[in-house]
């Protein structure tokens, strides 16, 4: 009876544990494995032949690939930047003052991610050729912004209203300024669901394909744009390899903004988007 | 003029104006919809590309084919992302290092998913290699073309592997939180861990439930590049059928597509505010809070 | 001059009257209480002196200076939170040190002024802590240092024991007298623990429902309350009624000479000053408590129920009849309404 019980309660959760981790697992290492496949016909479990031609080509200077993923990266860490600096004191206001039109932005603000981004983006494009905006990194920068907002503002309004203005009373009868009181105080304690926001709107914007498509209009290549065709073409080796890039960079910049953060403000562990 | 009446405004004003540029691109959208489209020389309200949108063929296998994977994928990512927190919470797996490997998924975007999906599941991929050895199929052609049929099972799994970490990620930090506290009380009181969960820790938990399969479900209807990879020529999923449209060489088609695009608009904002009338009422907060 | 003056105070929270005519005011160096219920007030006061809520109506002068337009920050008012409030992203002597590091005070400085607090409250060797780790007690002496840092000019203290054991609280107790013996800061302590008041302050201002009911010295809220709520507060204690006619005020446990204009009265009298006699008597016992340093006893005649303190050595039976001696020139008159 009691090993029946310790199956159920143990080993089942875990098994069943284990096999979605794997279920994560596998695809990606299968993606790993066709970046260096050479030669992978059906229907070997693994290559016949290994080879760098993947490597090469994303490595080797014609294929443009790196100033690409470079621009890329540059771009979505622009965008989280302003996402993260323009939901601050909105997300405050919301979770901290009585106005007039809250409900309705808060509301509206969770709309980029119902509305279907066909919708928005077929929509965009007049407003910005005639803002010249269109085909602009600019453009495609504001754009990034806007569908990044319902999941930054959601985060920091969470934050600031668990935090509530408690530690900013303390600092402001200590003697601290509201600016040195936001300064040394509000930002530390913010600083958890800014890292959490910045790393969603970073991967958020760095994954866009169809927004940055009719926006850019062909000019602005960002790296999904660029991985784009390859995954369509079929070409296994190719598409896998710029999938993996992508997914170390994006890794890279997560582990790198978390131990920045970690460093200057002190915080406790703190992974991703959480 | 009182300065910290106006102190919520500014703060807002940012995101407001950026929301602003959302809703005109949205109401163009509409307005296009409508036919109205200067540039192409179409200056009357007319209803007449709704009509013609609503009367082709391909709409209505379209918007099934939508709602079909939109709902399976979302409804079924939902359970099994519940299941999974629920297990990882109990279990206390969410304390090991080795379930941040979950996490994944959310920074691998939706073509790689595809892809993903591609390599396991297509005739020549991994699954019917491996199904080779095991001696069940012979050539590539015997393994189940499953991908791009009228189930939608490649589209499917694709926004499976995406959203079921998605959702787990949602629930497991408030189901972590009420288990600690209320669970902890609730198995003192006498009550049995399993009744526990199921009759308090997780209808607790329900609106953040409610909230993923909203954000789930809104996403895949609208979202174009599962579709376009994994789908059949037809029936096309509604954002594919509305890009076909938009590309279309002559502007003056333009109508149809946003025609196309109303119709998804609509129909998300329909879902959306109902969600919200629903969960949102009973959560008016105390707003004016007075220092603390 | 007084360190801080009150004058007319009304108050409103979420459209709701929370005070209603606060006239306050401290000397400089003086440590007073605010005691009262919990609902009393007596934080939103503290919080209002501080400049975190703004009045409605009336004016509150620190130093003679009108403080209406100065912000919470400039005011010199520092308050020590019931859930203190340590910054969690400072360790205890960066904690210790901000009031200072706010002002500009340069490092060398700010961080031997820290430590000095620091060895006054007994937290050496913790500077380096982060304040998560630190027991109850000890987070109390870190937010008292800081405060205490901060160099204010009134230090306001939001129920400072409340949280604490009752081994902790005697040594805090201890230190916070110490601090102010040492440091003469003048002090407004919030409580609702009349004993920690009596114990504590110069002066109390007993509070209830928005007001203050009465401002005097400790001994004087004791002995001399001005109305039958200020008297309770204190702790059990009897009520006779009686009539007063020319001058004389005649009870059922006797009479006494009192210069009060005629009409119905009631006679506060506290429990330690009615006296047990052992000769059989009118008395019976009711009910006997044994408290270690003394005895309580309920003792009942006709409908009259008396408490009475009697020391530990008394021999007293549940039932035994006993008579009283009743000291007059300690009652308290309220007259009666009709």
């Amino acid at each position: 009876m009691k090993t029946i019980n310790n199956l159920v309660s143990k080993v089942l959760p875990k098994t069943i544990l284990y096999t979605a981790l794997l279920s994560v697992l596998l695809p990606l290492g299968v993606l790993l494995i066709w970046s260096f496949a050479g030669s992978w016909p059906w229907p070997n479990l693994l290559p016949k032949t290994f080879s760098f031609r993947v490597m090469g080509e994303l490595f080797g200077g014609y294929s443009g690939a790196l100033q690409v993923l470079f621009s890329s990266i540059l771009i979505s860490l622009a965008v989280a930047l302003v996402s993260i600096l323009i939901s601050i004191p909105a997300a405050r206001a919301i979770a901290l003052y009585d106005f007039w039109g809250k409900d309705f932005l808060e509301f509206i603000t969770l709309l980029p991610v119902i509305v279907p981004v066909t919708a928005f983006a077929m929509g965009t494009q007049i407003l910005f050729i005639r803002l010249n905006l269109s085909d602009t990194v600019l453009g495609v920068i504001l754009v990034h912004i806007i569908l990044c907002l319902p999941y930054t503002m959601k985060i920091l309004t969470e934050v600031t209203k668990a935090t509530g203005t408690k530690m900013e009373c303390q600092a402001l009868v200590l003697g601290a300024t509201p600016f040195q009181t936001f300064r040394y105080v509000t930002l530390p304690l913010l600083m958890p669901g800014i890292i959490a926001a910045a790393s969603m709107a970073y991967i958020i914007s760095f994954s866009q394909y169809f927004l940055t498509f009719l926006v850019g209009g062909g000019n602005i290549i960002t790296f999904s744009m660029f991985m784009f065709p390859y995954i369509q073409s079929g070409d296994r080796t190719i598409s896998s390899g710029y999938s993996i890039l992508f997914i170390a960079t994006s890794l890279l910049v997560f582990i790198l903004f978390e131990t920045l953060m970690k460093k200057y403000y002190h915080v406790e562990e703190v992974y991703f988007f959480n | 003029m009182d300065h910290s009446k106006l102190k919520p405004y500014v703060m807002i004003l940012p995101v407001v104006l950026l929301m602003g540029v959302f809703i005109y691109s949205l109401l163009n959208t509409l307005i296009q919809s409508f036919g109205i489209l200067p540039a192409a020389g179409l200056n009357k309200w007319t209803l007449s590309y709704y009509q013609a949108v609503l009367s082709r063929g391909d709409l209505f296998p379209s918007l099934q084919l939508s709602l079909y994977y939109s709902l399976v994928s979302s409804i079924l990512a939902v359970i099994l992302g519940v299941l999974m927190s629920a297990l990882a919470v109990s279990s206390g797996f969410t304390r090991k290092k080795l379930f941040q490997i979950f996490k994944v998924p959310i920074i691998v975007p939706h073509l790689v998913a595809a892809l993903l999906i591609l390599n396991l599941f297509s005739q020549s991929g991994i699954i019917s290699r491996v199904l080779y050895q095991l001696n069940w199929v012979q050539s590539p052609q015997q393994f189940p073309s499953v991908l791009f049929d009228s189930h939608a099972l490649g589209i499917i799994l694709a926004y499976l592997w995406k959203e079921v970490p998605f959702v787990i990620l949602m629930v497991v930090t408030i189901m972590e939180k009420i288990d600690g506290s209320i669970g902890e009380a609730a198995v003192n009181l006498g009550a049995s861990k399993f009744k526990t969960f199921y009759s308090i820790t997780l209808p607790l938990c329900l609106p953040t439930i409610y909230t993923s399969f909203l954000l789930v479900f809104a996403y895949s209807f609208g979202a174009f590049e599962i579709p376009f990879l994994l789908g059949m020529t037809s029936p096309k999923a509604l954002p594919v059928l509305a890009y076909v449209e938009f590309t279309y060489p002559d502007l003056s088609h333009r109508p149809y597509a946003m025609a196309l695009n109303g119709i998804m608009v609509v129909l998300s904002v329909m879902l959306t505010y109902i969600y919200y009338r629903i969960f949102k009422k009973g959560q008016k907060a105390k707003a004016g809070e007075d220092y603390q | 001059m007084q360190e801080l003056f009150i004058k007319d105070l009304h108050v409103r929270l979420s459209g709701k009257e929370i005070l209603k005519g606060i006239h306050l005011e401290i000397r400089k160096g003086e440590f007073i209480s605010l005691l009262g219920p919990s609902g009393c007030g007596k934080t939103t006061l503290i919080k209002t002196i501080a400049g975190l809520l703004q009045p409605d109506q009336g004016e509150i002068f620190i130093r003679g200076q009108n403080a209406h337009p100065l912000a919470p920050e400039k005011r010199g008012t520092v308050i020590v939170f019931q859930d203190l409030r340590l910054f969690p992203n400072l360790n205890v002597l960066e904690n210790v040190e901000f009031g200072m590091r706010m002002k500009g005070v340069p490092k060398g400085l700010r961080q031997q002024k820290a430590l000095s607090l620091l060895e006054k409250v007994e937290m050496i060797g913790f500077e380096r802590r982060r304040v998560n780790a630190l027991s109850g007690g000890q987070k109390q002496r870190v937010a008292l240092a800081r405060a205490i840092a901060a160099e204010p000019s009134i230090l306001l203290l939001d129920e400072p024991f409340t949280s604490l054991d009752v081994n902790t609280k005697e040594k805090m107790i201890e230190l916070v007298l110490q601090l102010h013996q040492d440091l003469n800061i003048t002090t407004v302590m919030v409580t609702h623990d009349q004993r920690d008041a009596l114990l504590m302050s110069a002066r109390i201002a007993v509070m209830s429902d928005g007001q203050i009911l009465q401002y005097d010295t400790s001994k004087r809220v004791y002995e001399a309350p001005t109305s039958p709520y200020v008297a309770d507060y204190f702790g059990k204690t009897n009520y006779l009624e009686g009539m007063v006619k020319g001058s004389a005020f005649r009870s059922l446990l006797g009479d006494c000479l009192v210069p009060l204009p005629d009409g119905p009265y009631q006679m506060m009298i506290r429990p330690n000053h009615l006296r047990i006699l052992a000769k059989p008597g009118d008395f019976i016992i009711l009910s006997v408590s044994f408290l270690g340093d003394r005895m309580n006893a309920l003792v009942g005649y006709q409908d009259q129920e008396l408490w009475v303190t009697a020391g530990p050595d008394v021999e007293l039976t549940v039932g035994e009849r006993v008579n009283l001696d009743v000291d007059f020139s300690k009652g308290v008159f309220y007259k009666k309404e009709i």
